[in-house]
């Protein structure tokens, strides 16, 4: 006999997650909007991964796609506009058993959060940044952002942006320390689940710009990647994603790309004619800021004790001898 | 130049110098030339120097290969006993004279309109304009952003500017710069945004730099929410920043005030060279009403102060650093001096009623909008009521209140915050010294919550004060006789 018994049976089944242990409350997103897109594709990473949630946590900005933790049943921190990043590193600094994931709009991202993205690049702690760029603020209705593409009208824009949008690719894969990029559309799933787990499974900090469609002002934005495949170049590799079968039919432009050739990433991210899809730089030699300042040695209450008697002792006085 | 008194300047040495010219090369104030004379300890030609043009760059000091040909000569502190602050700055920065004659503002008489029916953040948007404001900085926010949409509709056919800055923080810098060039700035924000801000108001204050905030106030703490509140009373009374600061709030209760008080701003803005805030609320922000457009429109002038970016100004300098103590603390009297000016001269508020009140109820913005109706009702039922309404909420209108309160029996302050405005009150009036209070009582909401008509009516109805009931039990009301 091998001792098996239904009970256990039914343990083991009761241990698995499902979908339901990562939905939180239904979400209030525009119908059509992208974030439905990628919460379900975040949902099924969590599921797939069996991440307990009570070792999960979501950090987000302010912004539509920033309620993202209310819809997940996880641990979740929505926080200041811009500044979902630094709250992300507090958590992953002090908790490094716990599975950490920001979310951000290109707003809270590239405008009023620039310096909190350049510096989490730099420091490069294990955590998993989506980007949910629309191309406009959503939440506070309908403004440019920096990647509001160059001529979009817009409330805070009614002539049209003057600028070229901001390039979040190569403002990433120019920083010190990079050792993650990806770029994802919300509406292949295929490839947003693929490219998702990749950012799961890279030590390091993970960045993924998702383009993510906001039907609700800028219903026409993404329209030449939608009804023109071609303008998307899926960039597959062994070491990358991999294109399936069916999506291939669809998206037949692709090419080859090792994740590991940073200059030949730098190049995707400049073209202007086609948007690159898929891993464009990953590199898990990069050092982790987490992983070098964790304590690398156990501190007893009397190591502790012994640490501040020495130094109070530096400024202690005899009292005696002083009023003398 | 007090900060090149402590840098070193060189000194050749003739016996140690070889003559090789490096240090002509290097020195981009052409202090070095060729020497002529033999040396007769080196039997070489050693390098003249002249100090003159000398400003201390001291890059021929690297540029001499000689240990000791070429030396660093200064009466050179020891680095502990530098103020490296002060070292790199220099001192003596904030100056106050020589200035070019002021260009002054001009009034120019509007045609006669219709008024218009909008809501109250365009009422403000449209007082900037007909003050003169062509310069908007602004970071999106609700509910205060349709303002800026406004602007950003109407300013690029002005030759204005519209800048949606990539922050609050950068908003406040830009309006800094564009105040201090002298010209005439806004922007509108909401209370999360507001708080961004403070740090850059500081500095605009330390610095006197005009501008104008227009602050449609939301719910919080933290984010809250985009409904009405009055939230940001202690902020702008008591919490511009670091340091001692202060600017004049204004609070509107109506779009016409919103227009009306947006260029009442402006002027005072640029009299008392102080950033000036405008309160609304989320709710005053968003109702439309009537709104009579003035008699006359401002043409902006420019102060003799400014950074104007031309040869006359030149000599002018915005700035807010004084590291020098007694430096600092003079500029700090003058600002306190000019704080006492906007205490003295600015105070406003509109008395609806007050002559006989014997109840009278303070309040600002949309709840003076309730409180006003709930005067007449209460009058109606035979009390006595009236509506203090202060239209400054810094500096408090503490000499309009003061004469009301032999013939008043109760205060009752309604907000729309957890009793900022009642404190302003109480603080002005201990500044006062006033002892014998009469009884003070509150209602009070948050979150969007807004004092209603019947609420007050009823609440003021039933405090009787003229029955003399239970309410004794209130401790709080007997606190505030004492
Ligand atoms: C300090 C501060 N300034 C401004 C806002 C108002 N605000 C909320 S979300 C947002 C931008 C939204 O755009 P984005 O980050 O792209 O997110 P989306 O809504 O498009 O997902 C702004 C300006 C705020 N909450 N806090
Ligand atoms: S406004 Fe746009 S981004 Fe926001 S929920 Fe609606 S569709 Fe999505
Ligand atoms: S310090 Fe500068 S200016 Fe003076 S001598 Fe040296 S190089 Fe010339
Ligand atoms: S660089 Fe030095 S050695 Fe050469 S000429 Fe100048 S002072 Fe003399
Ligand atoms: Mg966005």
């Amino acid at each position: 006999m091998f001792n098996v018994s239904l009970e256990n049976l039914v343990d083991i089944d009761l241990e698995q997650y499902s979908l339901q242990d990562y939905q939180g409350s239904t979400p209030r997103w525009c119908s059509g909007c992208g974030d439905n897109a990628i919460l379900s594709a975040v949902q099924k990473l969590c599921r797939d991964e069996q991440l307990p949630p009570e070792k999960t946590v979501f950090v987000s900005g302010i912004g539509c796609s920033s309620r993202f933790p209310h819809y997940m049943k996880t641990y979740g921190f929505h926080g200041l506009h811009g500044r979902a990043l630094p709250i992300a590193q507090g958590i992953k600094m002090h908790r490094p058993d716990l599975h950490v994931f920001v979310n951000m709009g290109d707003g809270d991202c590239c405008s009023i959060g620039t310096a909190h993205w350049i510096h989490a690049l730099r420091y490069n702690m294990n955590m998993v940044a989506i980007m949910h760029d629309n191309g406009i603020y959503g939440l506070t209705k309908k403004q440019a952002s920096p990647t509001s593409p160059k001529g979009l009208v817009s409330n805070t824009t009614p002539q049209g942006t003057y600028m070229e949008a901001l390039n979040p690719a190569m403002v990433n894969l120019g920083v010190t320390n990079v050792s993650f990029f990806a770029q994802a559309v919300e509406w292949v799933p295929d490839m947003l689940n693929d490219i998702i787990s990749q950012a799961y499974h890279h030590r390091g900090f993970a960045f993924v710009r998702v383009l993510q469609r906001c039907p609700h002002f800028t219903p026409t934005m993404f329209d030449p990647l939608l009804s023109n495949p071609n303008n998307i170049l899926v960039l597959e590799h062994e070491n990358g994603i991999k294109l399936s079968e069916a999506a291939g039919r669809i998206y037949k432009n692709h090419e080859s790309h090792d994740p590991s050739d940073i200059q030949k990433a730098r190049e995707y991210a400049g073209r202007h004619d086609i948007v690159p899809v898929g891993i464009l730089y990953r590199n898990p030699e990069v050092p982790c800021y987490d992983e070098i300042r964790r304590p690398k040695r156990v501190f007893t209450p009397e190591m502790k004790e012994a640490v501040l008697n020495r130094e109070f002792d530096k400024f202690s006085v005899d009292i005696d001898s002083s009023e003398g | 130049m007090t900060a090149t008194k402590t840098k070193p300047k060189p000194l050749v040495i003739p016996e140690l110098c070889k003559g090789c010219g490096r240090c002509i090369e290097a020195c981009p104030q052409g202090c070095f030339t060729l020497g002529s004379e033999i040396n007769p300890e080196s039997g070489l030609i050693p390098v003249v120097l002249d100090l003159e043009k000398c400003n201390a760059c001291g890059l021929c000091f690297t540029a001499c290969p000689e240990p000791f040909g070429l030396t660093p000569v200064a009466d050179i502190p020891h680095p502990e006993d530098v103020d490296h602050e002060a070292f790199m700055m220099g001192e003596a920065t904030i100056r106050d004279d020589h200035y070019p004659d002021e260009i002054p503002p001009q009034k120019i008489p509007m045609p006669d309109l219709p008024p218009l029916f909008i809501k109250g953040t365009y009422a403000s948007a449209i007082g900037a304009l007909l003050a003169g404001c062509r310069h908007f900085y602004g970071y999106p926010i609700t509910p205060s952003t349709e303002g800026a949409e406004l602007m950003a509709k109407v300013l690029p056919d002005l030759e204005g500017t519209f800048v949606q800055a990539v922050s609050e923080v950068a908003t406040v810098n830009m309006m800094y710069g564009c105040g201090g060039a002298g010209l005439p700035c806004m922007t509108f924000t909401s209370s999360p945004g507001f708080s961004l801000m403070l740090e850059g108001i500081s500095y605009m204050i330390g610095a006197e730099v005009p501008g104008v905030f227009v602050n449609i106030m939301r719910g919080g703490p933290g984010l809250g929410n985009i409904a009405p509140e009055q939230s940001d009373i202690k902020l702008v009374s008591r919490g511009l920043g670091h340091g001692n600061t202060h600017a004049i709030s204004l609070a509107a209760s109506s779009p016409q005030e919103m227009l009306d008080l947006t260029m009442l701003a402006f002027e005072l803005t640029f009299k008392y060279r102080n950033p000036v805030v405008l309160l609304g609320d989320g709710y005053l922000g968003q109702i439309s009403g009537k709104v009579t457009l003035p008699r006359e429109m401002v043409k902006p002038g420019l102060p003799s102060w400014a950074v104007y970016g031309d040869a006359e100004h030149r000599k002018n300098l915005i700035c807010s650093i004084a590291l020098s103590e007694k430096e600092l603390e003079t500029h700090n009297y003058k600002l306190t001096d000019k704080y006492q000016r906007m205490i003295d001269n600015e105070q406003r508020a509109e008395l609806y009623r007050c002559h006989d009140a014997e109840v009278l109820i303070i309040a600002a913005n949309t709840p003076a909008r309730m409180a006003r109706g709930a005067v007449g009702q209460l009058r109606e039922k035979g009390i006595r009521a009236g509506l203090f309404r202060p239209i400054t909420i810094w500096p408090f209108p503490i000499g309009l209140l003061l004469p009301l309160l032999d013939q008043v029996k109760e205060i009752v302050v309604v907000e729309a915050s957890n009793g900022q405005l009642e404190d302003e009150m109480r603080l002005a009036l201990s500044h006062e010294h006033v002892v014998d209070l009469p009884l003070i009582d509150h209602i009070r909401h948050f979150g969007g919550v807004l004092p209603q008509l019947e609420e007050i009516v009823d609440h003021i109805s039933k405090d009787n004060l003229f029955e003399d009931s239970e309410k004794n039990g209130n401790a709080w009301k007997k606190g505030g006789r004492s």
